[in-house]
């Protein structure tokens, strides 16, 4: 599906940056929390959201296509931005949250390239983290390899 | 003793994704920190903590959207 035919709530900036959207039923809050990768020239943004509920609890539609417009519309903000989302896995359904994000990249993702990493840790704890960009994306080969190595060369792995 | 660490990289043209797997080894800081940042950002959410809390733990948002206040 295109970007520009997303149809989705209005957004409105609170005073401490959250964003919220709000449905018949619930309050959507956003956040972005930015930082940087090594050498990586761009902003790498952290998006999390939660709803609050206001009313009964049912399938609302535009709630998905509303999330994904905000995040291309980070994605455009800059040259070079990305998205980066990592699963919790402190209650260990880090599964059903990679299964959700996973959907909304296949149906939603048709301009965007993806970059996923998997890791079963020695703690005993799976970690799922994936980094999203488009696909006109001047530094992907960069981002690419800063990402690889940040995770293969803390263990000594070249 | 040997940790023996295995490697998989998995490339989907179709869907224009690069997945890196990796077992037995120990998950890298960033990741850590960003896991344990979710969490604490997902309580600010909710409302379990305030403004305040959230700045001790040195999470700061971002409008990258700026001067924008409405999309």
């Amino acid at each position: 599906m295109e970007y520009s035919s997303l149809t989705h709530f209005p957004l409105e900036q609170q005073s401490d940056n959250v964003f919220i959207f709000k449905t018949a039923c619930k309050t959507y809050k956003l956040s972005v929390y930015t930082e940087y990768l090594n050498n990586y020239p761009a902003p790498i943004h952290e998006v999390s959201f939660w709803p609050e509920i206001n009313g009964d609890i049912k399938f609302e539609k535009f709630v998905d296509e509303t999330i994904v417009f905000f995040i291309y519309e980070l994605l455009k903000s800059v040259e070079g931005a990305c998205v980066s989302y990592v699963c919790d896995n402190t209650d260990k359904r880090e599964l059903a949250r990679k299964r959700l994000f996973s959907k909304w990249y296949n149906y939603f993702g048709d301009n965007c390239i993806k970059l996923d990493s998997e890791i079963n840790s020695l703690d005993g704890k799976t970690y799922h983290q994936s980094i999203i960009t488009l696909k006109t994306n001047p530094f992907f080969n960069q981002l690419k390899s800063e990402y690889f190595s940040a995770i293969t060369e803390y263990n000594g792995l070249k | 003793m040997y940790n023996i660490c295995i490697t998989y990289v998995y490339y989907n043209l179709y869907k224009m994704s690069i997945t890196i797997k990796i077992d037995n080894i120990n998950a890298p800081a960033f990741i850590k920190k960003a896991v344990e940042r979710q969490r604490i950002i997902k309580s600010y959410l909710r409302g379990e903590i305030d403004i305040e809390k959230l700045k001790e733990h040195g999470i700061q948002f971002s409008n990258p959207l700026s001067p924008r206040t409405t999309i």
